[in-house]
């Protein structure tokens, strides 16, 4: 090997395992992320709200709020695959420690507001009440079990 | 002197005059008693959901800053729950505080709020208690440090902290803000969460809704007065009944721990109409500026 090739040789390899370092996704990355995802998921079940108790003549606009509500809950075990419970978040380390129950939670997510997404497009207020209890609940599920109370949120230590 | 009447004479008048007094109404109505339960939140104290416990028979643990409670069996059963009691025995436990034979029950059990609830719902509760299936389980010794582990100490603490008091209507305010202060400050007895407590465990009378650190379960209850900056003055009354519907809040985000469960069995099934005095009560409480306090332990 002339010295040259031994370089270049030398110059590629550092380049293959430097790349992957500077390109590393930090904890903050995931968390960051998967805030904006279940943010999302309050947004679109707050704007159901703001429909129902305002009366706002947009009842139409339900089951599409919805199914915001589905799509991203279908995105939530991947949001949150990555260990991270360390940092500016609320999620508790119960999640990696159980993480089927965690799953589980998801999926109850995924059914009740494909629930709600019917109730919806039915424009059955009654059942619309009814299914929006029931995303509350899979809400509330999965939050007592894997969210930090908001007392103890990271919002609120200083 | 009185003449005495024959005694046929005399049944038959007594017959007479009771439709008089006891019209149906009055007739004691477990499905009005079922409602008002909800509207305790469910009496879910006395139901250990987390073990999947039988339905209002005990044994919950209550993490309290004096110690663990467990809340006791309020199923018909002979044995373990209110089997052997009669209407005025509840009557005096709810309005009093005081259990069968006098024996004194801890404030844990919220009589400091039941107190108010009125004669007629009383008796609607007991009867519907009255019809839930009985179950066979004892109730455990309550896990109390001392002092407030003494029967004794019950009583000198109500002697202190504690009035039966019957509710009484504000004349001057409309029917629905009447209704809903009955509703918070009786049935509801959201004081007892939200009320920040004294070293003795009493509620700081000023400090009425402002929240506390020290919730059942160790929860924190938010200050619910409408302060804006440190309460829930920015809910609207919509806000307030379509959270008490669906455990909701205007974030989309859900109620927790406690509150939630309050909701789910007991709060969201109340009618639109209780739901909004309840809303008009709290949007009409004195603002009371009070942030977060620091956990003492």
């Amino acid at each position: 090997m002339t010295r040259l090739q031994t370089f270049l040789a030398l110059a590629v390899l550092s380049i293959l395992f430097s790349a992957p370092a500077a390109m590393a996704q930090s904890n903050e990355n995931y968390i960051e992320y998967r805030q904006k995802v279940m943010g999302a998921n309050g947004a679109a079940m707050g704007a159901i709200g703001d429909i129902i108790k305002n009366k706002l003549p947009l009842s139409g606009n339900i089951a599409d709020h919805a199914r915001v509500v589905n799509i991203n809950a279908k995105l939530i075990a991947s949001a949150f695959k990555h260990d991270a419970s360390e940092g500016k978040t609320d999620a508790k380390s119960e999640i990696w420690k159980d993480w089927a129950k965690f799953e589980e939670a998801a999926k109850k997510l995924e059914t009740a507001s494909a629930k709600l997404a019917e109730a919806g497009s039915k424009g059955d207020m009654a059942a619309i009440g009814d299914a929006i209890k029931g995303v509350g609940g899979a809400c509330k599920g999965c939050h007592d079990d894997f969210r930090k109370p908001k007392e103890q949120s990271y919002k609120n230590v200083k | 002197m009185i003449r005495l009447l024959p005694p046929g004479l005399m049944a038959a008048l007594v017959l007479i005059c009771l439709p008089l007094g006891v019209t149906a109404q009055d007739a004691p109505d477990p499905k009005r008693g079922e409602y008002l339960v909800q509207a305790t939140g469910g009496c879910g104290c006395h139901t250990d959901y987390k073990h999947k416990g039988a339905k209002l028979a005990g044994g919950r643990p209550i993490k309290t800053p004096f110690g663990l409670a467990y809340a006791s069996n309020i199923t018909p059963d002979r044995n373990t729950g209110l089997g052997v009691w009669s209407e005025e025995d509840f009557v005096r436990a709810m309005t009093q505080g005081v259990g069968l034979h006098g024996k004194e029950l801890f404030p844990v059990f919220p009589y400091t709020s039941f107190t108010r609830i009125e004669r007629r719902d009383l008796r609607d509760l007991w009867a519907y208690l009255r019809t839930v299936p009985p179950v066979d389980q004892p109730s455990k010794e309550q896990g109390f440090a001392p002092p407030f582990s003494f029967r004794f100490g019950v009583k000198v603490w109500k002697a202190l902290n504690f009035k039966p008091e019957a509710f009484r209507p504000d004349p001057a305010q409309p029917e629905a803000w009447n209704r809903g202060a009955y509703l918070v400050t009786a049935l509801g007895h959201c004081a007892e969460c939200h009320t920040p407590r004294n070293p003795m465990g009493a509620l700081k009378s000023d400090m009425t809704y402002a929240g506390s650190v020290d919730g059942p379960e160790g929860e924190f209850a938010p200050n619910i007065t409408p302060d804006s900056a440190t309460g829930i003055g920015k809910w609207s009354t919509a806000d307030i009944v379509y959270y008490l519907q669906t455990g909701l809040d205007p974030q989309g985000d859900s109620a927790q721990g406690l509150m939630g469960e309050l909701i789910e069995n007991g709060y969201s099934k109340l009618t639109e109409q209780d739901l909004q005095a309840v809303a008009t009560y709290l949007k009409a409480l004195k603002p009371i500026y009070h942030r977060r306090e620091k956990r003492k332990t």
